[in-house]
């Protein structure tokens, strides 16, 4: 391939990455990959206390493209709305809130973490909700770990319920759509109707899995030598 | 037989990268991408299979780091154009970042040594530019998904395309691991 080509390349991928931001709900700057900074998971009525976040978006034409997240690294709990989400004719307030546990528990597993109340009001204190379900909000919980990953929950003030949940990265970050905000938390899979997650255990030992590792990377490596020294003595 | 050696080799690095990347999760188990210890591991890992598979550092030339810091400028723009500007700051020094930034550098050139170092050598000895540009940049997605989610794969193919694009106009690893080092330490140092 040419330099030319390479040109190319480069351009084609850059305007690529411009729209891939565009279309991404994009709430951070640009981790493409490598080590990510991540403090101890604060507990609520735990020291340091987890954040509350509150932004306020005065009266416009249309609400904007925006986050609002708490601000722990990373941070615990995050919200992100598209441009329109909320009727905005005047101020709307969106505050994320670590609130209590409620007593129902989760039908699928036991909450970890904290329970993350969140909520969009207008200026006459009447509580929103996405404007259409086309406008869904991104709700975005950090858990405390991601093996095996959690579930995140919505509670409705009666009972959970499960959403579609991905991986959103650092930290043991998840990520899900809702139609609705509310009170959601991230939910460890297995025994339901606990709060405090309980540790992994059974299954092969990490250390064994490690040492089988760097065995397979020893046996890699010592033929890769190999071919290269044959390389070399052929040149 | 040149081809099958090429193959060969490329197989191997291949191995050599996704065992890395298998220690790297087993070693950093639970929090996989904040284990300093893990990213260490894996790094080391990555450098000594480049460096079995015959990668050599070649001297640096003052073309590629322009390149280099060219591209690492264009993968943070394309973040800051569809975010915008507005209300980006620079994070606070401490302990953490002190700490975090030469480690998200050896992380990031070690993934340029041996993706677009010895794998894109490899690759294109049997199969030619094109097939090691589509390999490298496949490979540097999939290799993130466990750490970033399967949202992050349409954004690391194109920026392991903007990588792999780099190494092809410089004919070396210098500019991809400039621009990764730059796009990588921004996720850190802007808020």
């Amino acid at each position: 391939m040419t330099a030319r080509r390479g040109w190319v390349v480069i351009a084609v991928s850059t305007v690529a990455l411009a729209l891939v931001w565009r279309v991404l709900p994009a709430g951070s700057p640009p981790i493409y990959d490598g080590q990510c900074i991540a403090n101890p998971y604060a507990i609520l009525g735990g020291s340091p206390a987890p954040l509350s976040a509150t932004k306020t978006f005065a009266a416009a034409g249309a609400f904007p493209p925006s986050e609002v997240l708490t601000g722990e690294t990373p941070p615990q709990a995050q919200v992100l709305m598209e441009a329109g989400t909320f009727d905005n004719s005047t101020a709307v307030t969106v505050t994320i809130t670590p609130v209590p546990a409620p007593p129902s528990k989760p039908p699928n597993g036991a909450v970890e973490g904290n329970v993350y109340r969140f909520s969009a009001v207008n200026a006459a204190g009447t509580e929103l909700e996405p404007a259409s379900p086309s406008l869904a909000v991104f709700v975005i919980l950090r858990g405390l770990t991601s093996s095996p990953a959690p579930t995140i929950d919505r509670f409705n003030g009666t009972s959970w319920t499960p959403l579609s949940t991905l991986n959103a990265g650092c930290g043991n970050t998840f990520e899900v759509t809702s139609t609705q905000l509310g009170e959601f938390a991230a939910v460890r899979p297995g025994a339901a109707g606990g709060t405090t997650p309980a540790t992994s255990g059974g299954g092969i030992p990490g250390v064994a899995i490690v040492g089988g590792l760097v065995v397979l990377l020893l046996i890699v490596v010592a033929v890769l030598f190999s071919l290269d020294r044959r390389r070399g003595a052929a040149r | 037989m040149v081809e099958r050696r090429g193959a060969l080799r490329s197989a191997l690095i291949i191995a050599g990268i996704v065992v890395a990347a298998a220690l790297r999760a087993a070693a950093g188990a639970p929090d996989t991408a904040a284990s300093m210890p893990a990213g260490v591991a894996f790094a080391l890992a990555l450098l000594v299979v480049a460096f079995a598979a015959g990668w050599r550092p070649a001297a640096p030339r003052a073309a590629a780091l322009t390149l280099g810091v060219g591209g690492g400028g264009a993968l943070v723009a394309a973040w800051l154009l569809a975010h915008g500007p507005a209300g980006i700051q620079l994070a606070p020094l401490n302990a953490d970042l002190a700490l975090w930034t030469p480690l998200v550098a050896l992380v990031a050139v070690a993934e340029e040594v041996a993706m677009r170092g010895a794998l894109f050598d490899a690759l294109r000895s049997w199969c030619g530019d094109g097939g090691a540009l589509f390999t490298t940049t496949v490979l540097f997605a999939v290799l993130h998904v466990p750490l970033y989610g399967i949202g992050s794969l349409p954004l690391d193919l194109a920026a392991g395309l903007l990588l792999g694009g780099l190494r092809i106009v410089s004919r070396g690893t210098l500019a991809p691991a400039i621009a990764h080092v730059i796009a990588d330490l921004a996720g850190g140092w802007l808020l």
